[in-house]
Parts: C-alpha cells; sequence; structure tokens
C-alpha cells in the first residue's frame, strides 16, 4: 500500500488549501472586511477539521467510502460514498473549467479551451495515474516553487510601498451582518471546508498518531497565510476595485514598478495559478478514484480514465464563463454544506450512538 | 489505463497542435507597437489616435539608426473605442499592440463629456495595462501625439518620464497612472485631478524629425494646469501653483523647491528657495458646529537651497525665523489650493475618503451630496518645517560681502 | 552458469595430443593460437606442452616463469612423473606463477585461454594447469578524456578492468572493498565486477543489483552501455537512472557514499547505482575545492541546467506570445531585428537549434585535423552571415549560443543529453501554447520525474520525497564544509549511514601572540 510522510501529508494540505485562492480576493461581499470574514471562516474550518479527525480516529485505516460504509451500512453508505466522488469530480470539473476561463481570460484569449483543459488534465490524470505517492512529491517540488513566488511578490510588494492599511477602513462599516453572510456558507465552503478531502488520503498517512498535530498546525498556517494575502490585495486596491477585478493578485502585480525592469512580472501570478489549480483538480480527482474504487472495487487503474472523461465532458456543460460563475456562487454553496458538514455530522451522530469505538476495540 | 498508453496520448495531442495552427501566436514583426493613444471627440464620435513605433528607426540591422521619425502617428474613428481600435485594420498593415502603452491623452473636450467607456475598456480587457499615464490636453489629443520631443526617440515614452521626473522632483503635478485614476473615481469622493499638457512656444508643430537637428526649437510639450474631474467628467482647470496646494494637502509631495521671501509680510521677492526632501500630510476631520472642519497638519524637513535674507544661520533663532517664513509660504501655497478645490466642488484631496475612516456613520448620511458638503467645508491649516542642513555656508552672501568690508 | 551447460562440458583426456588437438580444432586452427610441445630434464620420459594465445598473454612470463622452470628445473627426487600426481607437483614445486589452477575439462580450458591465461597439459594426465600469464599490449593510464578537473587527481580508467579495479583499490585500502567478478556475454565473455564497501552498503540493493546483472543474456557486451540498459530501473525515460565516470576517484566517493560501482572489461567507463537527481549536478571537483566556491559553481550547473533546456522555449514564447513581459526598449530592440526576418519565431529557432546539434555531432565525428576549420565555418559563416542575411535575427542567435554554451556546464553529459532532447519538446510547446505550453510541459517533466526510482530510491530525493532523516540537504544545493556533512547523501537503508561522527567543526590551534 502507498504511505506518505506526516511532513509530505503536511504539504499536501498547504498546497491543496492554497490552491488558487490568493489570486481571489475572497470574502469581498464584506467590502473592507473580507479579512474579518476570512478569519472566521478558518477558524470554522478547523472546527470542521476536529470533526472530520474524531471520525477518522475511529477507523484509522479507513477511507471516506470505507467510513459511509461503516456507518450507514454497506448499501446506503456505498451510494453515499458515490455521490460523494461525484462531488469530488464535480469540484476537480469546475477546476478545469477555472483554467479555461482564466486562460483564455488573462494568458490566451484566442485559443479553444478545450485544448488548454485536455492538456492539464491530462497532466493530472498521468499524475492520478501514477499513485497518490507521486502526486504529494510532485507537490514537494511544486511547493518551493509557490512559496519562493509568493515571498517575491509580498517583498516587491513592500518595496514599492504599494499597500495602504489604511484601505482596510472603516471597519465594520454596515456592520457585522455582512461579514457574516461573507463568511458562512461562502467563505466555509471555499476554501477552508474542502479539508473534508483529508478524510480520503489520512489512511495512507504512515504515522497515524501524528496525524491531528500535523493537520491542525498546517491548516492554521495556511488560513493565516490567506488572510494575509486577504489583507495585502485589499490594502494595495481598496475594496473597490478589488471588487470589480477578476483576478485582483494579477491587477496587483501588474502595478508593481521597480527599476524598470521588474516591470512585467505576470508570469509570476499565471504559474501560480496554474500550479495551484492543478494540485487542487487532481487533489479532487485522485479522491474521487479513490472513492469509486473503494464502493465498487474496480481497480484503481480502470478508474482513471473513465473518471477523466467525465470531468473532462462536463466541463463543457457550461455556456459560458457567467454560468460558470453563476453557478459556482449560487447553485454549488448550497449544496456544498451537506458534503462538507451534514454527511459528517451526520456519521459522527451515528457514530456516538452506535458506540462505534468500543465495538471495533472488541472485534 | 497504463502510463504508456496516456503518454501516448499526450504525445499525439502535441503532434497533433501544429496542425491546428497557432492561436495566439504573433510575430514581433506582426505588430506595431503603440506607444501612447490620444482620445479625441469628433462630431459625437470617438476619434481614437495611435503613437506606433517604428523600431527600424530607432535601433536599425545596418550602420546608425536612420534621421528619420521613429513614430507614426494616425486615428480612427468609431462610437465605441474597441470599435474605433477595431477600425485600425484598414489604414495599417500591423496588428496594433497597446500592452507598452505609455501614456493616454484626452482631449478637453472628450474628457468633459465624460469617460466612463474609456474606464470600462480598461478594467475589462487584459491587454490594455492599468499603468499608463493618463494626461488632459487642452487642444487636439492628436496634436499631442505628433509633437516630437528632443533627446528623445519616442515621444509617448518621454512624456511618461517627464511626469515621473516631475513628481520625483519637483511635485507640482504627480503621475496619474489608469490605476490611480480608476481608484480615485471608485473611491469614497469620487473626483480626481489629472495633469494636462500642452504645446508651448510657436505655434509651429514639432513634428519633422529635422526640426530636431537645430539646437534649438520653436515649441516644445510642457505640462500644464490640473483637470479636475468629478465623476467621470472634466469640471474645472487649476493652475500650477494651485495644483501644488492640492499635492500639499493630498500629502502627495515627495520632493519639492519651496522659495520664500523672508520677509514677514509676504510682499518682497522670493529670493530665498528650500529643498523640501520629506514630507508628510495629516488629516483629522472634526465636526464643530454642524460643519465638517478638517485639519491638515504637515510635517516636512528639507535643505536650505539659497538664502538672500539677512540672517545669520550660525544662529539657531535665525534658522527658526526661516522655518518660519518657509511655513507660512507652505500654508499660503495650500490655502491657494484649498480655495481652487473648494470652488469646482471637487474633492481630489482626499478630505472624503477620510471622514469616512473615521466616521463611517456621518459619512454615510452625506456622501450622496458630498460635493456641496465639500464646498462648506473649512481646512485648518498647519506646517511644522525642519530645515535640516543649510548648506556649506553660514549667512548670505551679501551679508558676508558687507561685512567683509566693514 | 547454469546446470545444463555443466553437463555438456567435455573432460579432458589423459591423451597429451588428443588434447592439442581439440584445442586446435576448437580454435579453428587460429593462427595465434601458439603451442610448445617439449620434454623436460624433470620428466624426460613424458611430453608437455604450453598452449596460449599469443598476444593476450606477456610474453616474458611465459618464458621466465613457465618454460624456463619446466624445462630447465628438475622435480624433487620424491615428487611422482607420472598422470595427474605430476601436475600436482608441477604446480606446488615448478611454475613460478603467482595464479595456477588446476582444470580438468577442456571448456573450462579454452575459457582461460580466452582469458589469457598460459595452459599446461602434461601426457597421460587428464588434468592440467592454467597459469596466469595476462599481459599483451594495452594503454596506459593517462588524463581522464571527458571528466576534467583543476584540482584533484589526473588519473583516468583504462580498457583493463583489472587496472582499474587497482586504481580503486589504491584509493580505499581496506579489505572492505569488496569486489565480486560476473562473466556477461554468451560470446564476449566479458568480465563485470560489482565493487561495494562492505559494512557501508545497502544490502538490499546490492542484491537487486546482482539479481539485475544475472538476468542479462545477450551475446556481447563492449562498453559498460550495455549493462546500463539492462539494469536501470525505468527504460522509457530521458533521464538517466545510473552515474557512470571514468574516474577512480569518483567511484571511490560513490562507494564511501554506499553506493555500488559496475566496472566493465574493455572501457574505462565505470557504472554507479543508485542515483539521484541532484547528484548528476556533482562534479568531483566540488568534493577539492573550498566548499564556498564549490557551492557558488554548484548552482550555477543548476541554473545552466534550465538556461540549456528552457532558454530558447521561454524566448519564442515571450516574443511570439508575451510580448508585454518584456521591456519597451528590448521589445523594439528585438522589433527591429525581426523586421524582414522570413520565419516564425519558432520555425528560427528550431533551424539554429538543429544546426548547432549539427555542428556539435560533425565536431566530434569529423577527424582532428580538421576540428579548428569546421569551428571557424560554424562561427563565422553560419552565425554571423545568416544574421547577415536576414534569415534569422541577432538575438536568436545569441540565445542559441548561450544555451549551447549552458549545455556544456553539465558535468555528467548524459544529463546534459537529456536537456538537449527536452529542449525540443519545450520549443515546440512554447511555439504552440505560449507560457502555458511551457508550464504544462516542465509539469508533465515533473511529474515523471517524480515517479522514476534508481534502485529503489526516489530520483528525486531529498526533495521529494523529503528525507526521512534531517541533514541530507547538505550536499545538495549547496555543499557545506566537510565536517558539516556527516550523512551519505542518498536516502538508502544504509548499515552505517553517517560519515564521521556528530560534532563540532575542527578547532584550529588558537595562536596568540604572547606565549
Amino acid at each position: 500500500m502507498q504511505q506518505i510522510g506526516k511532513r509530505q501529508m503536511s504539504i499536501l494540505i498547504i498546497v491543496f488549501l492554497i490552491g488558487s485562492t490568493p489570486l481571489f480576493e475572497l470574502g469581498i461581499k464584506a467590502k473592507q472586511d473580507a479579512w474579518i470574514a476570512m478569519t472566521l471562516a478558518a477558524a470554522a474550518g478547523l472546527l470542521l477539521t476536529v470533526m472530520y479527525l474524531r471520525i477518522h480516529k475511529r477507523a484509522p485505516e479507513a477511507g471516506l467510502s470505507e467510513l459511509y460504509m461503516m456507518h450507514f451500512g454497506k448499501w446506503l453508505g456505498g451510494a453515499v460514498g458515490l455521490l460523494h466522488a461525484c462531488w469530488f469530480a464535480y469540484e476537480s470539473m469546475r477546476n478545469v473549467r477555472d483554467v479555461g476561463e482564466l486562460t483564455s481570460m488573462a494568458l490566451l484569449t484566442l485559443t479553444p479551451k478545450w485544448i488548454v483543459m485536455l492538456l492539464i488534465l491530462l497532466a493530472s490524470a498521468y499524475t492520478v495515474s501514477k499513485g497518490l505517492e507521486v502526486f504529494v512529491r510532485v507537490g514537494q517540488l511544486l511547493f518551493p516553487i509557490a512559496a519562493v513566488s509568493y515571498a517575491l511578490v509580498l517583498l516587491l510588494l513592500l518595496i514599492t510601498g504599494l499597500p495602504d492599511i489604511h484601505h482596510l477602513r472603516p471597519v465594520l462599516e454596515n456592520g457585522f451582518a455582512p461579514v457574516w453572510r461573507a463568511a458562512f456558507p461562502d467563505l466555509l465552503s471555499f476554501p477552508f471546508g474542502q479539508i473534508v478531502i483529508m478524510l480520503v488520503f489520512w489512511k495512507y498517512v504512515a504515522e497515524k498518531k501524528e496525524i491531528g498535530r500535523i493537520t491542525y498546525w498546517s491548516q492554521t498556517g495556511v488560513s493565516i497565510f490567506l488572510i494575509m494575502m486577504n489583507v495585502v490585495i485589499m490594502s494595495v486596491l481598496g475594496p473597490e476595485l478589488a471588487s470589480v477585478s477578476s483576478l485582483p493578485l494579477l491587477e496587483v502585480v501588474q502595478l508593481i514598478r521597480l527599476a524598470n525592469f521588474l516591470e512585467r512580472l505576470d508570469v509570476i501570478v499565471t504559474l501560480l495559478l496554474f500550479i495551484g489549480l492543478y494540485v487542487k483538480m487532481t487533489a479532487l480527482y485522485m479522491a474521487s478514484v479513490f472513492s469509486v474504487n473503494a464502493v465498487t472495487g474496480i481497480a484503481y487503474r480502470y478508474c482513471v480514465m473513465p473518471i477523466g472523461l467525465l470531468i473532462y465532458g462536463s466541463s463543457f456543460l457550461e455556456p459560458n464563463n457567467t454560468y460558470h460563475i453563476w453557478i459556482g456562487l449560487d447553485i454549488t454553496l448550497k449544496v456544498v454544506p451537506l458534503f462538507q458538514v451534514a454527511l459528517p455530522l451526520l456519521m459522527l451522530l451515528v457514530g456516538v450512538r452506535k458506540k462505534y469505538k468500543a465495538k471495533t476495540k472488541t472485534s | 489505463m497504463s502510463i504508456g498508453k496516456l503518454f501516448k496520448l499526450f504525445l499525439a495531442i502535441v503532434l497533433a497542435l501544429p496542425a491546428g495552427g497557432c492561436w495566439n501566436r504573433v510575430e514581433l514583426n506582426e505588430i506595431g507597437i503603440v506607444s501612447a493613444t490620444g482620445v479625441d471627440l469628433k462630431e459625437g464620435k470617438w476619434q481614437i489616435s495611435y503613437q506606433v513605433v517604428i523600431p527600424q528607426a530607432i535601433s536599425g540591422n545596418v550602420g546608425t539608426p536612420s534621421s528619420a521619425a521613429a513614430v507614426n502617428v494616425f486615428s480612427t474613428t468609431g462610437d465605441s473605442f474597441r470599435s474605433a481600435i477595431s477600425r485600425a485594420s484598414q489604414e495599417t498593415s500591423r496588428r496594433l499592440y497597446f500592452a507598452h502603452n505609455q501614456i493616454v491623452i484626452i482631449s478637453q473636450e472628450a474628457a468633459r463629456s465624460g469617460l466612463e467607456q474609456l474606464f470600462d475598456v480598461y478594467l475589462r480587457n487584459a491587454d490594455s495595462r492599468e499603468t499608463v499615464s493618463v494626461f488632459l490636453a487642452k487642444g487636439s489629443a492628436r496634436r499631442m501625439l505628433e509633437q516630437l520631443i528632443p533627446l528623445e526617440k519616442i515621444p509617448g515614452a518621454a512624456i511618461q518620464r517627464m511626469i515621473a521626473n516631475e513628481e520625483a522632483n519637483s511635485s507640482v503635478f504627480r503621475e496619474m497612472t489608469m490605476h490611480d485614476v480608476l481608484f480615485d473615481l471608485l473611491g469614497a469622493s469620487q473626483a480626481t485631478g489629472i495633469p494636462s499638457l500642452t504645446v508651448a512656444g510657436s505655434s509651429e508643430s514639432l513634428d519633422q524629425a529635422d526640426k530636431l537637428s537645430r539646437t534649438n526649437t520653436p515649441s516644445k510639450v510642457r505640462l500644464n494646469d490640473l483637470g479636475l474631474i468629478d465623476k467621470d467628467r472634466l469640471v474645472g482647470w487649476i493652475s500650477k501653483s494651485e495644483s501644488r496646494g492640492v499635492m500639499w494637502l493630498a500629502g502627495h509631495i515627495k520632493r519639492a523647491t519651496v522659495a520664500f521671501s523672508c520677509r514677514e509680510d509676504d510682499k518682497g521677492l522670493k529670493e530665498s528657495s528650500v529643498l523640501v526632501t520629506r514630507a508628510k500630510t495629516k488629516l483629522r476631520p472634526e465636526k464643530s458646529g454642524g460643519k465638517w472642519v478638517m485639519h491638515v497638519a504637515v510635517d516636512a524637513e528639507g535643505t536650505l537651497m539659497e538664502y538672500n535674507c539677512e540672517g545669520d544661520l550660525t544662529k539657531p533663532g535665525d534658522v527658526g525665523k526661516v522655518e518660519k517664513a518657509i511655513e507660512e509660504e507652505i500654508k499660503r501655497e495650500m490655502e491657494l489650493g484649498w480655495q481652487a478645490v473648494r470652488k469646482h466642488k471637487t474633492d481630489v484631496v482626499g478630505f472624503g475618503g477620510s471622514i469616512r475612516q473615521n466616521d463611517s456613520k456621518a459619512w454615510k448620511s452625506m456622501k450622496d451630496d458630498w460635493p456641496e458638503e465639500f464646498s462648506r467645508m473649512d481646512a485648518r491649516l498647519s506646517v511644522r518645517m525642519k530645515v535640516g542642513t543649510t548648506g556649506m555656508s553660514g549667512s548670505g552672501f551679501k551679508k558676508t560681502q558687507k561685512k567683509a568690508r566693514s | 552458469m547454469n546446470k545444463q551447460t555443466q553437463n555438456a562440458l567435455t573432460p579432458l583426456s589423459p591423451s597429451l595430443h588428443a588434447n592439442v588437438k581439440a584445442v586446435r580444432s576448437r580454435f579453428g586452427g587460429s593462427s595465434d593460437l601458439v603451442v610448445r610441445l617439449f620434454r623436460s630434464d624433470a620428466a624426460p620420459d613424458r611430453e608437455l606442452a604450453v598452449v596460449y594465445v599469443d598476444g593476450l598473454v606477456n610474453a616474458s612470463t611465459i618464458n621466465e616463469s613457465i618454460m624456463e622452470p619446466l624445462m630447465g628445473m628438475a622435480l624433487p627426487e620424491h615428487a611422482p612423473r607420472k598422470g595427474e600426481k605430476m601436475i600436482d607437483a608441477l604446480r606446488g614445486c615448478v611454475v613460478s606463477v603467482g595464479s595456477v589452477r588446476e582444470v580438468r575439462t577442456l571448456d573450462e580450458a579454452l575459457q582461460g585461454m580466452a582469458d589469457g591465461l598460459c595452459l599446461i597439459l602434461a601426457d597421460g594426465s587428464a588434468a592440467a594447469l592454467t597459469a596466469d600469464a595476462n599481459g599483451g599490449d594495452q594503454r596506459a593510464v593517462t588524463n581522464p578524456q571527458t571528466q576534467t578537473v583543476i584540482r584533484g587527481p589526473q588519473y583516468g580508467f583504462v580498457e583493463n578492468i583489472r587496472t582499474n579495479i587497482s586504481l580503486v583499490r589504491r584509493i580505499i585500502r581496506s579489505p572492505n572493498l569488496h569486489v565480486q567478478m560476473h562473466k556477461i556475454g554468451r560470446q564476449t565473455n566479458s568480465n563485470v565486477a560489482v565493487l561495494y564497501l562492505h559494512g557501508v552498503v545497502d544490502e538490499g540493493i546490492l542484491k537487486e543489483v546482482y539479481r539485475r546483472l544475472a538476468d542479462i543474456d545477450i551475446d556481447g557486451v563492449l562498453e559498460s552501455g550495455y549493462i546500463e540498459e539492462f539494469i536501470q530501473d525505468e527504460t522509457f525515460t530521458l533521464f538517466p537512472t545510473l552515474l557512470n565516470t571514468e574516474r577512480p576517484d569518483t567511484v571511490a566517493a560513490a562507494l564511501l557514499e554506499g553506493r555500488v560501482a559496475v566496472l566493465v572489461d574493455g572501457t574505462p567507463i565505470a557504472l554507479m547505482a543508485p542515483t539521484n537527481f541532484f547528484t548528476f549536478f556533482q562534479s568531483p571537483e566540488d568534493f577539492y575545492q573550498r566548499y564556498d566556491i564549490a557551492s557558488f559553481v554548484r548552482i550555477i550547473r543548476y541554473a545552466a541546467f534550465i538556461v540549456s533546456m528552457l532558454l530558447p522555449a521561454l524566448y519564442i514564447a515571450v516574443t511570439t506570445y508575451h510580448q508585454e513581459m518584456l521591456p519597451t526598449t528590448l521589445l523594439i530592440s528585438l522589433a527591429a531585428q525581426r523586421e524582414g526576418i522570413p520565419f516564425p519565431g519558432l520555425i528560427e529557432a528550431l533551424l539554429m537549434e538543429l544546426t548547432f546539434e549539427v555542428l556539435r555531432e560533425a565536431g566530434l565525428r569529423m577527424p582532428r585535423a580538421i576540428g579548428p576549420a569546421i569551428s571557424i565555418v560554424g562561427a563565422l559563416v553560419l552565425g554571423q552571415s545568416a544574421v547577415q542575411a536576414g534569415i534569422v535575427s541577432a538575438g536568436m542567435v545569441i540565445v542559441v549560443s548561450f544555451t549551447a554554451i549552458s549545455n556544456f556546464v553539465m558535468p555528467e553529459s548524459n544529463m546534459a543529453a537529456t536537456s538537449r532532447i527536452l529542449r525540443f519538446a519545450f520549443m515546440l510547446m512554447a511555439g504552440m501554447l505560449g507560457f502555458f505550453g511551457i508550464f504544462i510541459s516542465v509539469l508533465f517533466m515533473l511529474i515523471h520525474m517524480t515517479s522514476l526510482r534508481s534502485f529503489g530510491v526516489p530520483y528525486m530525493s531529498p526533495m521529494a520525497p523529503g528525507p526521512k532523516k534531517q541533514g541530507l540537504w547538505r550536499d545538495v544545493f549547496v555543499r557545506l564544509p566537510w565536517w558539516a556533512v556527516v550523512l551519505r547523501p542518498l536516502d538508502m537503508k544504509l548499515r552505517n549511514p553517517k560519515r564521521r561522527p556528530n560534532g563540532r567543526k575542527p578547532a584550529a590551534q588558537r595562536h596568540s601572540d604572547n606565549p
């Protein structure tokens, strides 16, 4: 069986949660208080992780689908597992589509989307076919690249003095309500609640005892980083410009002009965008394959191709970007809590009633 | 699915790609690099002018660069910006390439009729970079593009450097990039100031390269007044000296030379000057008696550059007097600027933003008629000047001469 | 040898003449087979024969240590003079060569002769002796041709495996240096030696090396490249998973790091395994120079590797897709150069790169005497005049030349070859999709690289996966001073993973001015 180390798991969590998040100004509905909304959502995300970890501890060798089957019985649990697998595939599809949309918006305006999406999905499928070990190692390689790029952007922003902390004032201009509305469910569902994917991967971690500690630390660190990026973007662009811009970080980086030389750093942002989206889509794709494999017993390698085709095919269902965003923000967000909160919570409750822990000890 | 198969699929796609063509590919000799754009309003239609760089004239492959003009200017018209730009293909062999556009010049008429269309183009398109500098022109924008600038090959880039130089060294105007403009117009007070360009000197245009072969040119491009934009249209002009006051109020002074007179009553010649090397402006709004008052506190530091007064700079008391004189001068400049913007009811100094940050509730109630509210405001100005260095000689030359005679 | 061939072995006959005839016929009457029949004083009634292949043996050893004692020296009084006992006596008392072995089958005898042994036959004995008289002409030990260093030993391997092993032994003077010989190649019967440091090496990897060597079934092994392709983990990869070198000090260093070395007779190039990607960026000189300059140079090498893979692709992407990334003045001067160039940027780049590859291959293959001429043709005619004629732009020539030069920085030529091939893939992708194309192809490359293993060691370790042990980083991107590098660099299960005890840097003796 494949095994990953605790450091690898930590990097997986970090890279997965960062994903493409810093490129967007999330929680902009709360205007200059976006960071407060982020903080709330991050804290709630940690609570979700506590719940996931409790479920995981009941059967450290079980993946998400196995857990469903244990709690809800073979048939019902299997069906829920498959549903969740579909959900992972759907989320992966959204990232594929994001790559297509953002590339055609910012980078290759005339290139057809199908080729861009096909290529990135092929890279993803190639990784999935190589397995989890290779994927986390690729993550380990991409992590330093992303870290250096973010550090460079932040450093240059500091040197040029673009951020102006006054843009964060006045705090809570319209009271607490808009902040709360921005945080829940939007920000909790994306990105923090997506950590539910770790229920699939935790069983492969070699150091079972350290999972909780490492997960909490990684998630806290990532949350702080995401909030910081949110603050930086806001303090450069101000709430009004940040809300009209589709890729705020690109906007910020375009403003950096230093020594007539470090002017056009768009490529860094583009790179970060692709790295983030690739990691996310691959992790979700892989989670989907793992879940299908666990429920149906179809060999892993035979699952890769059909699910990939499914993801690719479904990425064409939305006619244009407006639909894509609309479905993402209005429809998807209403369904997400089912998978991130409701089902795991149900599992937790069912488990309490069944006294699952005691049962496994005796058996 | 085996890895080998996947890899083969990848290879097949890669090999099939050339057949599909290269969608976004454009060779360097297929693009016309636009270095400056002009926006005019002609009979209700937008007239867009382009200053296109001719690369061979700048760095030719063979021998020395030719003495021909390095840019070519032409215009197209249309109801919308993009339709005008798309018409360019009817007159030029190359695709216009805007990513290296350095400046946008907007004519007075165009600015008065409203610029929302222009701003939308910049917000929507990735190839229109928001780092372009924006200028107004009192006359035709196209004529500004046609002017050559001594020492420089590409006028668009030259004007961009001119404003950067101005901002860094005398701070009468500051470079307004499209980002700055959008930022101000989307901000609390929804108003901004944009510097303007004029052709100074004789009416003869400097539009032939051989005119640059003389040691002096009959006319030249110069930065002139500051145009005040409210919402999205031009509402008025303020002069250079008023513009400096606005820069003081808004806290945009980076380096400035302030000329001052030694006489307390401000009647004499301003024969001395100080180079302000650091300046900071603090705004503090206060509501007093149903009326808003803005306390503007400037904290500046500088080096004495010219001194033609009676004082003896080796004495602390006299240095204090000099500082006082400078403070008064700066206050006068600010007062000038403040009266000008108040008259035009355009808040280009950021008072609205300051009130919003300090008292967002009060701001909400009055933001709808902010221009009126703004014009009713009072500004209490205070300046603290610190002369750090007085230069290498103690007292003025005149006084030293007198001393030497006695 | 497996059992079936063992059964087919023909025993030697007691008759001397029958044996000689059999040897002659098996060699097909080859003219370099020397058969010397004689009677010695020691056993006048018995005919003896000395048989060897001319050129494989050292003539003076034959004369002085075999023929002379056999002909001149009498056997001791009590020694038996008949049959096999006499052979024993000859071995014990007469033949004065270091290594003498008794053989009982014709095949063994023939194999020995092919290896350069001298066969001694006696009439009436079904046993014979093979005496080591190995010799003949061979190249002297000289400077290494490909991996040159300024500081460090200046000798390289030669084609003779015995010399090569001895060169390594002279560096590691320890009985822990173990050498296992294998014969590979049905026809060539090449000697293949596996060298390792006992007590350090990972036994699992050693077993794996033996297993893979034993699986090789081929008629001939002419060079270590044959072995390399048989024992590497993955065939369909552009990345080398075995190190090779012609320097004994490099082999010794590898052995000390716990690697296994494979030496093949007939080639100066030795193989070393396992390895990881980062080892290919280490030159032996890194370890002889001061650590600071070594680290600097190593970083330069990584940069050069990236340049040699990606620079033309980046140039194509920037000039044909992302012109906004260039500073305005650079864009204008590049645009001026491109005026009148007939080809698109991608074609231009491919043209120049292919031209360079042709020049490079021509430079390798052509007789040395006309080498300088070709470099003039290449540099002047192709570079200069192509620009002047307006076929390619000057910028492109600069890019291609710098790429080519960067490629020569790599200490390992097989990794340099990888970047040469990948360069074309990157160029094509850049020409079709700009930066996105480059990103996708680099991503594919990274995924592929992380999936590789060299004898079980992940190829991208210690970067991915990160080391299980701390401290493996100290000799990857930079080289820390020797006293700080405590662990052997590869993430293997070594018996003895530490090179030196933990500890602080060796303190210099304090000098003080006042005693």
